[in-house]
């Protein structure tokens, strides 16, 4: 019997005992298995054979083939320091490709996944209301509804926080103010955190009349009290209430953001003080959704009752970290693990295509080797401990690049959240890795498998294994050069973008603009009279400080808003109870656009007559309009605002605001409404304060004093200026870019490296045709022409599949590039012509060295 | 101790045991392992051939030129043959063995009882 008479799967398995074991046997092999089909069928033969090839194999290693290997190896690695240009280019294409994308998997998971740092991040989660019917999807909590989450079963802990400003004053009388989270006492345990000197909070700190206490944070307790272990137990003036600072807690710890001191919060009532945000962890076993359930049934019960009676309320939970992403940042890095898979894949092809123009280079003398009975095993443990050892060593660089790179990213931003923690974790990266490696060497073992299956094959033709690595490395190059061109363009976008954000026209006022937020507790302001008077005499207060130049009173500001948008109903129109438009409604003073330089496009800005019972007027913005009214008729056109209910009242259209970046994110572009806050009375607002001239921070004092004034127990706080605000609002996009922009040259420089590897290989194995043709006569620009119209086999459709590929991207991209069409010919132009551009010179070498190919020379070398 | 222990794998002994009722090439080793075994043991072509090699390498057997006299013999196919050094082996395995098997029976036999 034949081995060519098998099935092609037995065959096949034949063809995989090791050479030692069966070199002389092979017909009466092929003799013992055909029989085993005859009484056997098949199937359970090739089980049956398959068994007995990997336990031949084990077997084999045990007796001394496992020297094979080492010897295998090492000859590997002395043929790789034989081409110590190769073996470079394969070992840094490897290190730049694991570590640029294990820094951009790590940005995210940094940012998105990883979480706070304690046991079990995976159940930390944000608790907030929801208000459905009014559009508002986080609602703070007050702290007696806090109390109420505290017996459902989901939970195991909760706890309440709350960032605020205060003034310390020493016995001195020196005051300063520091930023504090007033917090519950469980937050640090739930932290996993223990002070590092004294004590933390304790339930006893909340009841009334307990003594007020304070905890310091570890930076505010080296820079104001110099490390003074004796600070504590000291007793300082906090907004002039006498408080004890009671402990000190460990150095990095901090909570959400760097901050100097924690209090305790007050004494639940029902009317308390709202704005408390909420950490919870899940008990163990309870998933997210029965914790919903659960919480939403305790949301729905607190609607049915005052303050909020009647106000349909649910609950809302969300991954901590989620909790503080927006959506747009969350596509980012969704977008910049995309990337950092694209860039990977591209190294790997890379380092694939120049393995196979070794193996290809090498089939020669595998071929005669075989043919002088070299087991074929141990050449392909020659070829694999070649790729293995320039697998380590590249893994080893590419670690050492993405752990410094992430590092770094990480020394760059100490205003980060505590939860924003980038580091490079072994064990994902080991995973990486290793997927990588096993690519690599999937796709550089095949040409060797495929030049030692039949020695005697190619031994008549030199080169025979090179036609099948040149198309292997062909499609290799393609692939490189439309994902390296996709990923060029989408690092061009988001760096153009980055370039526009830094360099953003605001049509706003900026300079010299501090802001800050004051709100109102229910217990003396539950009124709108009283809220109403408060604000007026603030106003007023504010408007008559030195150096003052102008002042508004606002709900949110440009680029700072906190909460959704509201549903609004416009007169006339019919709307479906599910389907009704929403748009953010902002409360503002009279002086609200003359005080940031953005007067009105049309009609009239709220004036003196615009208050509580006159008749409802409302401003709308220039988006607006042009979705809503875009054959300009909107002025004297009346809106309902929240809740569609016949009684709600009508406003009428007064004037035409123009675009003033009412949401939080630069980038968009919302629809909006402006009501006088004369009309409303709302319980918080937040001012801004126009300097004459110098810098806003020079009115701190004064504006504290101004309210002090008025009622000297209520904080300002969210101090900050314009510019400042705008610069937190900003550093996403301009990190990004820049982590984008690195992207896209690495994938540029990567998939060129691949382009070049296979030119030059190409060159050298037709040295003798190109020595030929020479000497009968060929010009070294004819020589060229032959070897770049070759390259152009490769760039031509490379470039045509990565544009096709960066303009699917792009549909993606819209919602986050400021500025910049997300289909930008000019960037699309740049991306590919840069590309194209670097590929011409990575051709030309090769090229070159063609062209100067002395015939007498490569004729000898055959 | 005295205890009987094999000494050598158990394909090792198969294939010697095959060889002692005189010269078989690797087919005929394989179709004698499965007719003693009742068609229990199958050897697989990597087992059959690599045990073969080490044997010969061991010096337990060795090529032969013996060939049948008739029937279908092809003249490509190995055959093999003890040497006095794998007779002794055998011969040594198979008493242990029936020291072994002798102490089981008495063992079952107390069982039994």
């Amino acid at each position: 019997m034949k081995r060519s008479q098998l099935p092609r799967v037995l065959r096949l398995l034949l063809w995989l005992y090791p050479r030692s074991t069966t070199a002389g046997f092979e017909r009466e092999m092929s003799e013992l298995v055909a029989r085993r089909i005859n009484n056997w069928g098949l199937v359970r033969t090739a089980l049956w054979l398959l068994t007995d090839v990997v336990a031949t194999h084990v077997r084999d290693v045990g007796r001394g083939g496992l020297s094979d290997i080492a010897r295998g190896a090492r000859l590997g690695v002395r043929r790789l320091l034989r081409e110590p240009g190769l073996s470079l280019a394969s070992t840094l294409t490897l290190a730049l490709g694991l570590g640029v994308s294990s820094f951009a998997f790590g940005v995210e998971w940094g940012t998105f996944g990883r979480g706070l740092p304690v046991s079990d991040p995976g159940r930390m989660m944000d608790l907030t209301l929801t208000e459905p019917e009014r559009g508002r999807r986080e609602v703070d909590l007050r702290l007696a509804e806090v109390d109420r989450f505290r017996t459902a079963f989901s939970f195991d802990g909760i706890a309440a926080y709350r960032s605020s400003v205060a003034n310390l004053a020493g016995e001195g009388g020196d005051a300063r103010r520091i930023s504090v989270q007033v917090v519950s006492a469980d937050l640090f345990g739930l932290l996993e955190t223990t002070p590092s000197l004294g004590r933390s909070l304790v339930a006893a700190d909340h009841e009334a009349g307990a003594a007020s206490v304070m905890v310091l944070s570890h930076a505010f307790w080296s820079s104001h009290y110099g490390a003074d272990p004796t600070a504590v137990g000291t007793t300082v003036l906090i907004d002039g209430r006498a408080t004890t600072i009671v402990g000190v807690m460990p150095a990095g710890f901090y909570f959400p953001s760097p901050m100097d001191a924690w209090l305790p919060h007050p004494a639940p009532d029902l009317r308390g003080t709202t704005g408390y945000r909420v950490l919870v962890r899940l008990s163990p076993g309870v998933d997210e959704d029965a914790a919903i359930a659960e919480a939403s049934s305790i949301a729905e019960q607190l609607g049915r009752e005052p303050p909020r009676e009647g106000i349909r309320t649910g609950a809302r939970l969300v991954y901590f970290p989620l909790s503080y992403a927006s959506a747009t940042m969350r596509t980012l890095g969704r977008l910049m693990n995309m990337s950092g898979l694209f860039l990977l894949l591209i190294a790997c092809a890379n380092v694939a295509t120049l393995l196979v123009v070794r193996a290809a280079r090498d089939s020669d003398e595998v071929r005669v080797r075989l043919a002088l009975g070299a087991g074929r095993w141990r050449l392909l443990w020659e070829s694999i401990g070649g790729v293995l050892a320039i697998g380590a060593l590249g893994g080893a660089l590419g670690w050492a690049l993405g752990a410094g790179a992430l590092r770094w990213y990480q020394a760059t931003w100490p205003s980060a959240p505590l939860w924003w923690s980038y580091r490079l974790d072994l064990r994902p990266f080991l995973f990486l890795w290793s997927m990588v490696a096993v690519g690599c060497v999937v796709i550089g073992a095949i040409p060797a498998l495929v030049a030692g299956r039949n020695p005697g094959d190619g031994m008549g033709v030199r080169g025979a294994g090179r036609a099948g690595a040149d198309r292997v490395g062909t499609i290799l190059v393609v692939a490189q050069l439309s994902i390296g061109g996709a990923l060029l363009f989408v690092a061009g976008l988001m760096g153009r973008s980055a370039i526009n954000l830094i360099g953003v026209e605001y049509h706003f006022a900026v300079g010299g603009v501090l802001t800050g937020r004051v709100t109102l507790d229910d217990n003396r302001y539950g009124s709108a009279e009283a809220r109403l008077a408060f604000w007026t005499e603030l106003e007023q207060r504010l408007q008559g400080l030195p150096g003052v130049r102008s002042t508004s009173l606002s709900s949110q500001l440009p680029m700072v808003r906190s909460g959704g948008a509201a549903r609004f109903a416009i007169e006339g129109s019919d709307y479906s109870p599910d389907a009704f438009p929403r748009a953010y409604v902002d409360q503002v003073s009279r002086g609200y656009f003359a005080n940031f330089d953005a007067p009105l496009l049309a009609g009239r800005s709220f004036n003196a007559r615009d208050v509580m019972g006159s008749e409802p007027v409302v401003i709308v913005n220039q988006p607006f309009v042009d979705r809503y009214f875009p054959d300009g008729s909107a002025l004297g056109k009346r809106i309902r605002i929240g809740q569609p209910e016949p009684d709600s009242v009508y406003r009428t259209i007064v004037g035409i605001a123009p675009h003033l970046w009412m949401d939080s994110d630069v980038n968009q572009r919302p629809e909006g409404l402006y009501v006088p806050w004369h009309q409303e009375a709302p319980a918080s607002l937040r001012l801004a304060i126009r300097a004459d001239e110098g810098p806003a921070q020079a009115l701190t004092a004064l504006a504290r004093q101004a309210l002090a004034e008025v009622d000297p127990s209520l904080a300002l706080y969210e101090l900050r200026t314009m510019r400042d605000w705008l610069d937190v609002r900003t550093t996403l996009y301009r990190r990004t870019g820049t982590i984008f922009i690195a992207l896209g040259v690495v994938g540029l420089a990567l998939s060129v490296i691949g382009l070049y590897a296979v030119l030059t290989f190409r060159v050298r194995s037709r040295a003798a045709e190109f020595g030929i043709r020479s000497a009968l006569g060929g010009t070294p620009l004819h020589l060229q022409a032959i070897v770049m119209r070759r390259a152009a086999q490769s760039v031509v459709p490379g470039v045509v599949i990565g544009v096709g590929l960066a303009l699917w991207l792009s549909r993606g991209l819209e919602r986050f590039i400021f500025e910049v069409a997300a289909w930008d010919s000019a960037t699309l132009f740049a991306s590919f012509g840069v590309l194209g551009l670097t590929a011409l010179v990575a051709c030309f070498v090769p090229a070159w060295a063609a062209g100067r190919v002395d015939p007498a020379e490569s004729i000898r070398g055959e | 101790m005295g205890t009987p222990t094999r000494s050598i794998p158990a394909t090792s002994f198969h294939v010697l045991f095959a060889l002692a009722g005189g010269a078989k090439h690797g087919l005929g080793i394989a179709d004698h392992v499965e007719a003693v075994s009742d068609g229990r043991i199958v050897m697989g072509p990597g087992t059959l051939y690599g045990t073969i090699k080490r044997l010969v390498a061991d010096g337990m057997i060795k090529e032969t030129s013996w060939r049948p006299e008739m029937g279908d013999d092809d003249s490509r196919r190995r055959y093999y043959t003890l040497t006095s050094r794998g007779e002794r082996t055998l011969r040594d395995e198979i008493e242990g063995l029936s020291r072994l098997l002798a102490r089981a029976e008495e063992y079952s036999a107390r069982l039994a009882n």
